[in-house]
């Protein structure tokens, strides 16, 4: 068939249908713009911290890196250099910082480096040949950060490292150009001399850079391997990318996650609107084939319509993405920024934009084809298809397989948790014809109950195989909003409640935490040098101050929280977080010397068990057994708990990360507090927060790495009702000349208004149920799941509230929304029933 | 003779289709009394079915009076139409349900109001019963057949017991035989019921089997000439059903 | 040109013995000839114009056009023979909403290989010929019915087919309407040596035929219909 006459048939077929074409479009479009929204949320956080180590590390091939903040002697540069097939070898000192401007303060790693890296990295590199401005400590910021803190032209800025203060040159042009790519990512640069003088460490680095000339790399790789020891990591260059997709992994699942059933919602919308106009195109089928069409060629008059209709909803669905992308997805998990230097901008690959439209296009196509797949079916058309309750019946054994199935994920695989989601999607969508059937044949026993003229009504509606299809399709969008509203934003729930339990664990260790300033120690993951602790002991009111140790630690491609408690704390742990071993010996074990806990993730990847022994890759390492396997205390990748001498040991460091100072009974704690800043002096860069300022903190850290979670409900929530009462509204309104009829015979307006309300109400009500009791098990499912895969403390509650409150909700806002056009379409004049 | 159970009396209505006005009834007056078979014959878009919407007080007339036992119906609320119409007045068009009922439950429908369920049933099956259709009784209207159908239609007309019944065309699509039962039915149930049945059809031989017929033209009801002309088109029934 | 030989048509029913839709039915008809086939609603009329039209295949029997046997084409054959050598006029005037005449008339003539705009310039002179040539521009819910069908009429015959099979095509029509249709349409067919295959249940439409059969239960008789009064033949 010519493509201008398929193009002339779409086009002088649209005119009569292009209100529901519009609302096809509309639906798809939401679900477009939540795949893609969610899509370039993820991938701005995978690409940001990408792109920065690409900027810093350029062409280098590997990294010889320090296991702790204190790095290792400059003096190995010398040593790499040399080794033979070593093209270049760059030097880089890290460092966190909090740098005070004007009119803010910024976390920031601070990174030190020097021309030979900047000749061969990337963009950003290549800034640091700043001026040497005599010995001005110059240093420079991204633009953007520069203009947050107030400083916009070069002046002197207080930086915050460690518990000193300094003050250093900010140079903010210098990064305007060639860097103006890595926008805002939280970095400050420096030549290496500034940043070791800045730190106070002196001759120091914190890792090097190598490039092996061609073919030299497996000679270089085993000479560093050499060098390295048991002391320093060798590992890729990009390390820092492989960390942090390690790290945000559990996060972005469950944001794709929680997309994928909110497109699947806007999908339905769409599907709703495009039954609106089966009749019309069976009809234009049959006439189609009668004038000798063939098969293949009604496939491409459909065909069109879908594709047109895809690209047309892809495209308006990706503008909106982009609208939801920054309105409302650009917070990324706050957390995560305390270990890696993720930046604000939003990073669209070409990936998430095909990702989006394959599955516009895709619902497009099966939106169009799939109500037609009789009308287009070989063979002859009086074929007998099975009664509708025997295929029910078919579908809801279909169900109970899929159940099946998910309680095996739930009790055998649980890593499998995803595919547990889609088991029971599916379940959910293919026992709703039997529940139907089931509600319509419970409204046929209980007739003698249902004496109202309306409700019987109601009850023949519901009965009608005209309305199936519509009615399956409203109830699914119904079942399917409900459902991963309660199964998601449970999870959501018990994970924020198993994340405070666990902060609320460590903050109520100390009365007063004083830690190193800045947003990204908000873990009090940053090692100082412990020399205030007897001064800070002798203010009245103090009771005793204890040193708490915790930093960050590679190992593998996980970035490990290392938690310290001072020996005397016997309670190091929380019994929730114990997942494997008893909590009471756990803590009696961290009292001794030698024993570590470990998440359960990190034991099952290193093959670790209770009672074994291991060594942990620190910059002295040591010999640990394991006291107990626990939940990964709220931080991704997983932590581990130790005694603060044992800390020391391993890390061969007296530095603490945080001061725990306990008040005795009777003193004010804000009062000590106070006493303690005053003690500090106002050069320490040094924070004093109370116990409950520091909870109230974290609570909000953790809340806002799963506040996506919960917008996208709302999105999914206020969908879903739309394209609930949009169907439900359209059913009722093609049903007018039906009402018109009724009038004829002599029913009232109220009566019609009734029996349209009671319809209503039964069919979103036994969605809405149905999706309740699956999204029950379904949150049931996922925190299981996030326990057991990713090792979140996850405190279960149950599921039955928000079951309850969903459905409710759900339901009684779209009878209330539809009650409206059933209103205006029960006063229809009784006279459109009689037409000449 | 008695009181007419309806009456029109001078009524004209107009209708705006597109720019031009169309006067589909001027002047138009009838009476139908209790016991009698009318009809009115008339052809596509001589306004014989709003003639039967105005009968049956579902639209008003631009001027002019209809009474229905004597009241008149432009003084009435409603609700008091949608009760005349839910018990005095039977309807019966060709359309049919418009959704998948069974024709026990169409037939049924309009008793559900004023009836409990059992007895809106009762009696819709001595209705189905009284045209001949109960052993339709389970099935739905896709698969009767025309003639079927409209004996159908004619049991939902007349299971509320009705004083007056409105016909709309009955006959369309039916073969003569089936045109000949239906019209022999309606007879009969104004004969043993004292109902008063309005009856529209395009064609004259449909009928010739009622008491008093009108010719609907230009507006008017005029009785139709003792002779049909030669456009009427007519085709003696009785002839053909000899030769059958 | 077209011939029937004992065509047999089944439906199972379930729990009861099959419908005997079409029951042997054998019939012949010449190129430009007229038949029409009468008789009640449920009779099996539209499924023999089903088994004509290759819509469906016959249980026994065989349908020969021109000496080939419709019934044992494959799905792409039958649908090239409904394009080129079949039109089909229904009851039902589905025409697509909101396009004009011109268009709906069109839609056959789209399977072919000609261009839309040709499709519509090759239509206008049957569409002048079915008297709706000031109908053209305007769109389906602004068509009469009796315009409506003859725009199905103009669709039908469009690709200039051998045959044309009418199911009820005055269903939809009153009295006059449909015999002015019904005028029309024999005459176009009669000019185009175009055979037509009409069922009906309406004794004036079977008065415009050459032969006129009543199907009954399947069956095929040769029985004419006693028609008295005259009815007024188009020629």
């Amino acid at each position: 068939m010519r493509l201008s006459n398929i193009a002339r048939l779409y086009r002088v077929r649209l005119r009569a249908r292009l209100t529901q074409e519009l609302f096809a479009l509309l639906g798809i479009a939401i679900g477009v713009s939540l795949l893609f929204a969610s899509q370039v949320a993820n991938t701005s956080l995978d690409s940001s911290v990408q792109r920065l180590t690409n900027g810093i590390v350029g062409q280098m091939r590997f990294q010889l890196a320090a296991r702790d903040s204190h790095g290792f002697d400059a003096s190995l540069l010398q040593r790499v250099s040399a080794l033979p097939g070593v093209q270049t070898a760059a030097p880089v000192l890290e460092a966190s910082a909090n740098v005070v401007g004007p009119s803010g303060a910024q976390s920031v790693q601070l990174v030190g480096t020097d021309p030979r890296l900047a000749r061969l990295a990337g963009g950003l590199a290549r800034h640091v040949r700043a001026p040497a401005l005599g010995r001005a400590k110059v240093f420079t910021l991204p633009a953007p950060l520069a203009e947050k803190i107030g400083a916009t032209s070069i002046q002197s800025v207080k930086l915050q490292i460690g518990a000193r203060t300094t003050t250093g040159l900010l140079v903010p042009q210098l990064l305007v150009g060639g860097a103006g790519a890595l926008g805002q990512s939280p970095i400050a640069l420096a030549p290496l001399k500034t940043v070791q003088r800045l730190t106070g460490v002196g001759a120091r680095l914190t890792s090097i850079y190598v490039r092996p000339s061609a073919g030299a790399d497996g000679r270089v790789r085993t000479e560093l391997a050499g060098l390295a020891g048991a002391t320093l990591d060798l590992r890729p260059a990009k390390i820092t990318t492989a960390l942090f997709r390690r790290a945000a992994g559990p996060v972005d699942q469950s944001t794709a996650l929680f997309s994928a059933i909110s497109a699947l919602v806007g999908f339905l919308f769409a599907f709703n609107a495009l039954l609106l106009t089966v009749p019309q195109r069976r009809n234009l089928i049959e006439d189609l084939r009668l004038d000798g069409y063939t098969r293949r060629m009604i496939l491409e008059v459909l065909l069109v319509d879908a594709l047109v209709l895809g690209a047309l909803a892809s495209l308006l669905g990706l503008l909106l993405g982009e609208l939801l992308s920054v309105a409302l997805f650009s917070s990324n998990p706050g957390y995560l920024s305390f270990a890696f230097p993720i930046g604000a901008q939003r990073i669209v690959t070409w990936q998430s934009v095909a990702l989006a439209v394959a599955g516009g296009m895709l619902a497009a196509a099966t939106g169009v084809l799939a109500p037609l797949r009789s009308a287009l079916a070989r063979g002859e058309r009086q074929q007998a298809s099975p009664p509708v309750h025997v295929r029910s019946r078919w579908l809801l054994l279909g169900a109970v397989a899929c159940v099946i199935a998910t309680t095996a994920i739930l009790v055998l695989a649980k890593q499998a948790a995803i595919v547990g989601v889609v088991a029971l999607t599916a379940a959910l969508l293919l026992c709703l014809p039997a529940s139907l059937d089931l509600a319509a044949r419970l409204g046929e026993r209980l007739q003698h109950l249902l004496t109202s003229a309306a409700s019987y009504l109601a009850l023949i509606e519901l009965r009608s195989r005209s309305n199936r299809a519509r009615s399956l399709a409203i109830a699914a969008t119904g079942a399917i909003a409900v459902f991963g509203s309660v199964s998601i934003e449970g999870a959501r729930g018990n994970l924020q409640r198993g994340l405070d339990d666990s902060a609320r664990g460590i903050d109520s260790r100390a009365d007063i935490w004083v830690t190193p300033a800045g947003v990204s120690n908000s873990l009090a993951t940053t090692p100082f040098a412990a020399t205030q602790g007897a001064r800070l002991s002798r203010i009245a009111g103090v009771r005793t101050v204890q040193i708490y140790r915790s930093s960050f630690l590679d190992w593998g491609e996980r970035r490990l929280w290392v938690i310290a408690q001072p020996r005397a704390d016997l309670h190091a742990i929380a019994s929730s977080q114990i997942v494997e071993g008893d909590a009471a010996t756990a803590a009696s074990r961290l009292h001794d010397r030698g024993w570590i806990v470990v998440s359960r993730a990190v034991a099952a990847e290193h093959h670790l068990h209770v009672g074994g022994t291991f060594t942990l890759p620190t910059s002295h390492p040591a010999t640990f057994k394991v006291a107990a396997l626990s939940t990964n205390l709220g931080w991704p990748p997983g932590a581990v708990v130790l005694n603060a001498e044992d800390y020391a040991r391993a890390w061969g460091s007296t530095d603490a990360s945080a001061y725990q100072v306990e008040v005795l009974p009777l003193a004010s704690t804000a009062a000590v507090a106070r006493d303690v800043k005053q003690a500090l002096g106002a050069s320490s860069g040094l924070r004093v927060e109370t116990m409950s300022e520091r909870e109230r903190l974290h609570y909000a850290t953790a809340s806002q790495g799963l506040s996506r979670l919960t917008q996208i409900r709302t999105l999914v929530l206020i969908a879903a009702v739309l394209a609930m009462a949009a169907a439900m509204g359209a059913m009722i309104w093609q049903r007018r000349a039906r009402l018109a009829d009724m009038k004829v015979d002599g029913f009232g307006r109220a009566v019609l208004w009734r029996a349209l309300l009671w319809e209503s109400a039964v069919l979103l009500g036994l969605g809405c149920a149905l999706g309740a009791v699956f999204g029950a098990y379904g949150q049931l499912l996922l925190s299981r799941a996030l326990s057991a895969v990713t090792g979140f403390p996850v405190v279960e509650a149950s599921p039955f509230g928000a079951a309850v409150g969903g459905f409710l909700l759900i339901t009684a806002i779209a009878v209330a929304v539809v009650a409206a056009p059933g209103y205006v379409a029960a006063r229809v004049p009784p006279t459109i029933g009689l037409q000449d | 003779m008695a009181e007419s159970l309806l009456s029109l009396d001078s009524v004209s209505k107009s209708y705006w289709r597109g720019p031009a006005e169309v006067r589909v009834l001027a002047d138009a007056c009838l009476e139908v009394h209790a016991g009698e078979f009318m009809a009115v014959w008339g052809r596509r878009g001589a306004g014989k079915t709003t003639l039967l919407r105005i009968a049956a007080g579902l639209e008003t007339p631009d001027r002019g009076v209809v009474r229905f036992d004597g009241k008149d119906l432009s003084s009435l609320s409603e609700s008091a139409h949608a009760r005349l119409r839910r018990g005095e007045i039977g309807l019966v068009r060709r359309s049919g349900p418009r959704s998948e009922l069974s024709m026990l439950d169409y037939v049924a429908l309009p008793l559900l109001i004023e009836h409990g369920r059992r007895q809106a049933l009762r009696r819709a099956d001595e209705a189905l019963r009284r045209v001949g259709m109960v052993e339709c009784a389970g099935q739905h209207w896709d698969s009767l057949s025309d003639g079927e159908r409209a004996l159908v239609a004619i049991a939902h007309g007349v299971a509320r017991a009705p004083r007056l019944l409105l016909v709309d065309d009955p006959t369309a699509n039916l073969g003569l035989r089936e045109r000949e039962e239906i019209l022999r039915l309606l007879r009969s149930l104004v004969e043993e019921t004292n109902l008063a049945v309005l009856m529209t059809a395009p064609d004259m031989p449909t009928v010739l089997g009622s008491h008093e017929l009108r010719a609907l033209s230009g507006g008017k009801l005029v009785a139709p000439p003792a002779a049909p002309d030669g456009e009427s088109n007519v085709i003696d029934l009785s002839g053909y059903q000899q030769s059958a | 040109m077209l011939e029937l030989r004992e065509l047999v048509k089944h439906y199972p029913v379930q729990d009861a013995a099959p419908v005997r839709a079409v029951d042997g039915v054998s019939l012949s008809v010449g190129a430009g000839e007229f038949v029409a086939l009468y008789g009640p609603s449920g009779s099996g009329k539209t499924t023999l114009l089903m088994l004509i039209a290759a819509l469906i295949s016959p249980d026994a029997g065989a349908i020969l056009l021109e000496g080939n046997d419709i019934s044992r084409m494959t799905d792409r054959e039958a649908a090239r023979y409904r394009l080129q050598d079949l039109g089909f006029v229904r009851q039902s005037l589905n025409l697509i909403p909101g396009a004009s005449a011109l268009d709906n008339a069109a839609l056959k003539l789209m399977a072919t290989d000609v261009g839309s705009r040709e499709a519509r310039r090759q239509i206008s002179p049957l569409m002048a010929r079915l008297g709706l040539e000031k109908r053209l521009t305007n769109r389906a819910e602004q068509l009469s019915m009796g315009e409506r069908q003859r725009v199905m009429i103009a669709r039908a015959l469009s690709t200039e087919p051998k045959l044309l099979l009418a199911d009820e095509p005055t269903g939809s029509l009153d009295t006059e309407r449909g015999r002015q249709v019904l005028a029309l349409l024999s005459e176009t067919c009669r000019e185009r040596e175009v055979a037509v295959v009409l069922v009906t249940h309406d004794p004036r439409a079977a008065a415009f035929a050459d032969r006129v059969y009543e199907l009954c239960d399947g069956r095929l008789t040769d029985h004419r219909p006693d028609l008295t009064g005259t009815p007024i033949r188009a020629d």
